[in-house]
């Protein structure tokens, strides 16, 4: 029941969850420029309601990282109406759950509960958009709770260090290279009226999405939130950046030794395309990349590395093609005991080489568009992960249409166009991480 | 494989995973009616097999889970590890499927077989699309009559093992676990641990023994929810899955009893924070005390904001970015047990405060308020987590092989209702007082000695209290 941190994680399980299918999203807006989506979800009486802000850490002003997450620890808060934590409390005594979680590019409130509790938590959700009030004492508190949330998350963890580390050489100066969490020296200089004047300026009806899965109609859902955010005034100014992602002109090779690790393994990154910054079916065709190349134990670096040559313990790939912005591919590989870390560099490049090269089978590809395309009837198994992937997927932008086809979509592709995304990433320049045990030289 | 023993599971820390999740979704399902009950059904299958079936075709979609009651607390002395290793083995090839081929067949049909060993119980749950039932239950079929166990993929399970348990030499978590089980109950069943000498030890031989050991009708139960019939379940449970041994051990009994051994022990390990992890006695499911410390725990230590100790040492203190305390059962009996993590410098502090809120609830109580709203959320919230046809298998697989009945998850909201004022306080009282506890410190924990006693006498505590 913690607020949580999503910096990459939640994007990558969404993209592996992926999408809807005939759950047919219906979509409407408010006078005020608040955008809802309803998925309408009968069997049993139990919603979903979701607040999606269009703003996340990448919009951190310089020198303030962390702070749009830690505007999400201080929305707990109180309002003009509401004391301090006593929204947790409601959602409780109502019999309720919550949380939230911001990343890059979005924000996002959650309470999941019973149908007849719906009106409380709107009420709730939109008073806080506008009516947040700050206790001086109190965020100061909070601030501390971050910072040991930052020592949990990163600071005691070698490899969220190497990885942190990494993002940053990966996206240079763009704002996706700083971490959502923040830098612990710049955490510690956050104050109330930085948390309110960026509260001010992202948090309005114009720049949300409510999400509503579960047991409501259409009707249903124009009318309660009519009622509830319709009052809630729009706010001036929202409109977002986009700054540039710079190329990446050579990769990096970093490392990290650690007295904490004591089995190395090797992380890889590179830049790659996403829903929102590609078109004709790039990023389908990249998602496919993904599974065919490390997505499972089927897969071409588990079959070959771990398996067929026993250079590996473990291989896999995966990416994020969820971002605003940009995205990432990702290699991961652990050696085998007795492997030199170098074979298994190079054991991993032959593999990525002959896929770029010539590409997948159309067997491959097949199998994996299906699996992912079943991915999404298991993924209407969860109210909650499907108000999550319309949530996010429309916060940054996609639209709606391109959501719900989805499932079919990722059928298109052919082993060319996968070949073809998977070189346009992986032909690149990367940067290359290993963890590695103390006293043990990375190659 | 990760470590099976993860029953120290300490800290309720919301990471990112909190949210995630497509293997165990958190939505709503099956015939789960508007008065909220869910209408389980028991289906009969020849003349030892019950099935809990909960019918619901919103999703093309069927969960089975499987339980083998007798888990890892019947690995042979010096064979820690053993029904882990078998039923990580289940899904590496069966029947004519090497491992290869079955991990292809699993994607050909778009279904999903996982399978684990628990303290208490052998668990295989599988997923397939309603278009697939027959060759699905084909592949389960195979899976728990026919498992191939390979050399390789015995070797190469082992080898990944091993691994991870290097790995968490250094894991504060595993630490604290392990220090917790050796100083209060190091004898039973349940503190074994796997290790490098026990794994070594499992060869083919071993594995075989356990799937003999393990997967037999009379340790079996079904649990079914989704997009199919009584009767097209019956016929293809007859078709395919009654050739599972039907004679075999029942599964054996195994104590675990909680010395309170009121100490602080320290672990040092470079890293910025200390992870506090606490332990101390409580009972089994069936014990009347079951409900009553259910929600006192949940009262001092749930993760929600509300909770005593998120409030003193999160929100008031400013000390952590999570607190928790549960009430853990096991058949063989049940322990509190939680955790927190905050930095190395205020370990100190974050100990008192911990102390100081056993000792209130010890003496106090709980307030009749902070019960309704316990109580309150706690039923109005059972509903939430039969979310989805997966998640509700495996939940309702869960209580039934802790030995509840199918109308459990209909009656459960009235047990908690009847809980009353005076059961909680008496049951704070007997079980929270801190010299019940025993803490560890792992970290570079400032002004926490090795071996300090945790409790004294209340006077002390008053003295330390904040």
């Amino acid at each position: 029941m913690l607020r949580s941190l999503i910096c990459f994680t939640l994007v990558l399980l969404l993209t592996s969850c992926q999408k809807a299918q005939d759950w047919q999203p219906q979509m409407f807006k408010l006078d005020n420029g608040l955008e809802v989506i309803l998925l309408e979800d009968h069997r049993a009486p139990v919603v979903t309601h979701m607040v999606w802000y269009r703003v996340g850490s990448a919009d951190d002003p310089e020198g303030k990282s962390g702070l749009a997450h830690f505007l999400e620890h201080l929305m707990f808060k109180g309002t003009a109406r509401l004391g301090p934590d006593e929204f947790s409390r409601i959602v409780a005594r109502e019999g309720g759950v919550h949380n939230a979680f911001t990343n890059n590019d979005v924000t996002a409130y959650y309470q999941k509960i019973a149908r007849d509790r719906l009106e409380t938590m709107m009420e709730l959700e939109a008073d806080r958009m506008r009516n947040l009030r700050l206790d001086e004492d109190q965020v100061l508190t909070e601030r501390e709770v971050v910072r040991e949330e930052r020592r949990q998350r990163t600071d005691n963890n070698p490899e969220a260090q190497l990885a942190e580390q990494m993002r940053m050489a990966l996206y240079a100066d763009h704002p996706y290279g700083i971490p959502a969490i923040g830098y612990d020296q710049e955490i510690a200089g956050l104050t109330r009226d930085d948390a309110l004047k960026f509260y001010k300026t992202h948090y309005a009806p114009n720049n949300a999405i409510v999400v509503l899965a579960g047991a409501l109609t259409l009707d249903e859902a124009k009318r309660l939130s009519e009622k509830h955010y319709g009052p809630v005034p729009k706010a001036d100014g929202t409109v977002r950046e986009s700054p540039a992602m710079p190329q990446l002109v050579t990769g990096h090779r970093l490392s990290l030794n650690d007295s904490k690790v004591r089995v190395p393994s090797l992380m890889r990154m590179y830049i790659a395309p996403t829903y929102t910054t590609s078109r004709n079916l790039r990023a389908h065709a990249v998602d496919i990349a993904a599974e065919i190349l490390g997505g499972g134990a089927t897969s071409r670096l588990y079959r070959q590395l771990v398996v067929n040559s026993g250079v590996a313990a473990e291989a896999g790939a995966s990416v994020n093609t969820g971002g605003r912005l940009a995205g990432a591919f990702y290699l991961q590989a652990v050696p085998a005991e007795g492997t030199d870390p170098a074979d298994l560099e190079t054991a991993i490049n032959q593999v990525i080489e002959e896929f770029i090269l010539n590409g997948p089978t159309q067997a491959e590809v097949t199998r994996a568009a299906q699996s992912l395309s079943a991915a999404a009837i298991y993924a209407r198994d969860s109210q909650m992960t499907m108000a999550q992937v319309f949530g996010a997927s429309r916060a940054v932008g996609e639209p709606i249409a391109h959501i719900a086809s989805w499932p079919e979509d990722i059928l298109k592709p052919t082993p060319e166009d996968v070949r073809l995304a998977a070189h346009d990433i992986l032909s690149k320049p990367y940067i290359n991480g290993w963890l590695m045990p103390l006293g043990q030289e990375a190659p | 494989m990760r470590a099976p023993l993860l029953f120290l599971r300490v800290l309720m820390m919301g990471c990112v995973l909190v949210l995630a999740g497509c293997e165990a979704p958190k939505p709503m399902d099956g015939r789960l009616q508007t008065d909220g009950n869910i209408a389980v059904e028991t289906v009969k299958v020849a003349d030892d097999i019950d099935v809990w079936l909960v019918e619901d075709h919103t999703v093309p979609m069927v969960a089975l889970e499987i339980r083998f009651l007798g888990g890892s607390v019947e690995d042979p002395k010096g064979q820690e590890g053993r029904a882990a290793m078998m039923a990580a083995l289940l899904s590496e090839g069966a029947g004519a499927w090497d491992d290869e081929a079955f991990a292809l067949r699993l994607e050909d049909l778009q279904m999903g077989i996982s399978a684990a060993a628990g303290e208490d119980s052998v668990r295989v749950s599988a997923r397939m699309l309603s278009k697939n039932l027959e060759p699905g239950f084909e592949v389960l079929q195979a899976v728990l009559r026919d498992p191939r166990f390979d050399e390789e993929a015995l070797r190469r399970i082992r080898d990944r093992a091993l691994l991870g348990l290097k790995d968490r030499e250094t894991d504060p978590g595993w630490l604290a676990e392990t220090a917790l089980k050796a100083a209060t109950f190091p004898d039973s069943p349940y503190a074994r641990t796997i290790t490098q000498e026990s794994l070594m030890g499992i060869g083919r031989d071993e594995v075989l023994a356990a799937h003999a050991h393990h997967l037999t009708r009379g340790r079996m139960q079904i649990t079914v929810v989704g997009a199919i019939g009584r009767q097209h379940l019956e016929n293809l449970i007859e078709a395919y899955l009654l050739d599972v041994p039907k004679a075999g051990a029942a599964p054996e009994p195994a104590t675990l009893a909680v010395d309170p051994a009121n100490r602080v022990l320290k672990r040092t390990l470079p890293q910025p924070q200390t992870r506090l992890s606490y332990v101390a006695p409580a009972v089994a499911l069936k014990h009347d005390d079951f409900f009553p410390l259910y929600l006192a725990a949940h009262i001092l230590g749930s993760g929600d904001f509300s909770s005593r100790l998120m409030q003193s040492l999160r929100v008031e203190k400013g000390l952590t970015y999570g607190v928790g305390l549960q009430l853990m059962h096991y058949k063989g009996g049940g322990m509190l047990m939680g955790g927190t993590l905050t930095q190395n410098a205020r370990a100190d502090d974050a100990l008192r405060a911990f102390r100081h809120e056993l000792h209130h609830l010890a003496d106090q109580g709980v307030t009749a308020e902070e019960l309704d709203d316990a109580k309150r959320y706690l039923t109005g919230s059972f509903v939430l987590g039969f979310d989805g046809s997966s998640a509700m298998a495996s939940r309702l697989a869960g209580f039934r092989a802790q030995g509840r009945e199918s109308d459990y998850v209909n009656r459960r909201n009235q047990i908690i209702h009847e809980v009353t004022l005076a059961d909680v306080n008496r049951v704070a009282a007997q079980y929270f007082h801190p010299s019940q506890f025993t803490v560890v410190a792992v970290g570079i924990p400032s002004g926490i000695k090795a071996n300090q006693v945790f409790a004294t006498s209340k006077a002390d505590l008053k003295k330390v209290a904040p």
